[in-house]
């Protein structure tokens, strides 16, 4: 096991991770390293779901920010933009079509996006994996979050996550 | 009420069923009681005044508030009298209570404070300040709730989901208890503010 995956395990294993969880802020579905999936939970809307499945990919943690997306279980691929959590009037900024990852200064792809500004918003490699966990719970936590139309399927936890795989 | 009792391993994705969450969470709940009415020794989740991460300890399921608070002060380094808090309560626990007859239904991590801690907090927002003391186990949210309220800025309303606070420069998780920001001299400066979205 590499020293990266080591140190992502260890903040997954971390009490101040295990209180997100036992707080029911989100939970460690799988980890097939580089990939781990998370469930974060959602603010309660009349028409939204619990939450919604996360993939991160976390090469080179805690050094270099992961890069994430909301993702279908079910299908096993990214969700698609008719399924993300809405705004009243569109999907959210965050979880837009922009590009393969979040929209959000603390995702690897797009943080340059906005030079010189959010920097409490970006990654930097004493964080940990609850950096973006939290992140992420906030932004379903917001009154700019409506609501969404999500399949029940989409929050299958796919098999690579399940099955034993080689460390 | 044993609502803070942790599993004694984190979440094992291999045990993880190919499924839905919910059935996934039931199967962890599920797991969780198991451990817990299976063995004398539990862990306890909490914070220590000073510090930002959380930590854990095993403790007999006999143990007392007092015992537990011995622990909990090595493992925080904290020396002298030490108080035990539930979370968003602000009167310290009995010493001589049995600890997980004293734990929330609702999980929340207990937080372990010198003795008599208050930490005055002032809060900014648009150039203007108010202050008050609050007992370290004292939440964000409640912070926040406080500032946007009656007793806090004038002409202030909204839903505290749309405030944050800030501490130099860092977005406080609203969850984060007041005596686990750094507070030399009992005293800690925030700054409210609107969350602002990252557009485009």
């Amino acid at each position: 096991m590499g020293l990266h995956q080591q140190a992502l395990l260890r903040d997954l294993q971390s009490p101040t991770f295990r209180v997100g969880v036992q707080r029911g802020k989100w939970r460690l579905m799988g980890l097939h390293f580089p990939f781990a999936l998370f469930f974060i939970t959602a603010a309660p809307r009349q028409n939204g779901p619990a939450g919604f499945l996360l993939r991160s990919e976390c090469s080179g943690y805690s050094g270099i920010a992961p890069t994430s997306q909301l993702w279908h279980g079910g299908n096993n691929a990214v969700l698609d933009v008719l399924h993300r959590p809405r705004s009243a009037q569109d999907v959210m900024v965050a979880f837009s079509a922009w590009g393969q990852c979040l929209y959000h200064p603390i995702d690897r792809l797009a943080r340059d996006h906005w030079p010189g500004q959010f920097l409490e918003k970006q990654w930097h490699p004493h964080h940990t994996i609850t950096f973006l966990t939290e992140t992420v719970y906030d932004l379903l936590h917001t009154s700019e979050y409506s609501h969404a139309n999500l399949p029940a399927e989409a929050l299958n936890v796919p098999p690579e996550f399940v099955e034993p795989h080689p460390a | 009420m044993d609502g803070n009792h942790e599993k004694l391993e984190p979440p094992d994705p291999k045990t993880a069923s190919v499924g839905s969450v919910t059935g996934a969470a039931d199967a962890q709940a599920s797991s969780l009681t198991q451990i817990v009415d299976a063995e004398e020794v539990i862990e306890i989740l909490f914070a220590v005044q000073g510090h930002r991460q959380h930590f854990g300890q095993r403790v007999s399921r006999a143990s007392t508030v007092m015992e537990f608070s011995t622990i909990a002060a090595v493992a925080g380094g904290l020396e002298g009298e030490i108080e035990v808090f539930v979370e968003d309560v602000e009167v310290p626990l009995d010493g001589s209570a049995i600890l997980i007859e004293q734990l929330t239904v609702e999980f929340s991590p207990l937080h372990v404070a010198r003795r008599h801690t208050e930490i005055g907090a002032t809060v900014e927002y648009n150039g203007q300040h108010i202050s008050r003391k609050f007992r370290p186990s004292v939440t964000i949210e409640r912070v926040i709730k406080w500032a946007i309220g009656p007793e806090g800025f004038p002409n202030l309303e909204g839903d505290p989901c749309d405030f944050q606070m800030k501490h130099a420069g860092e977005i406080l998780p609203p969850d984060l208890h007041v005596g686990q920001i750094p507070h030399p001299h009992h005293e800690v400066r925030l700054d409210l503010v609107f969350k602002v979205k990252p557009q485009g």
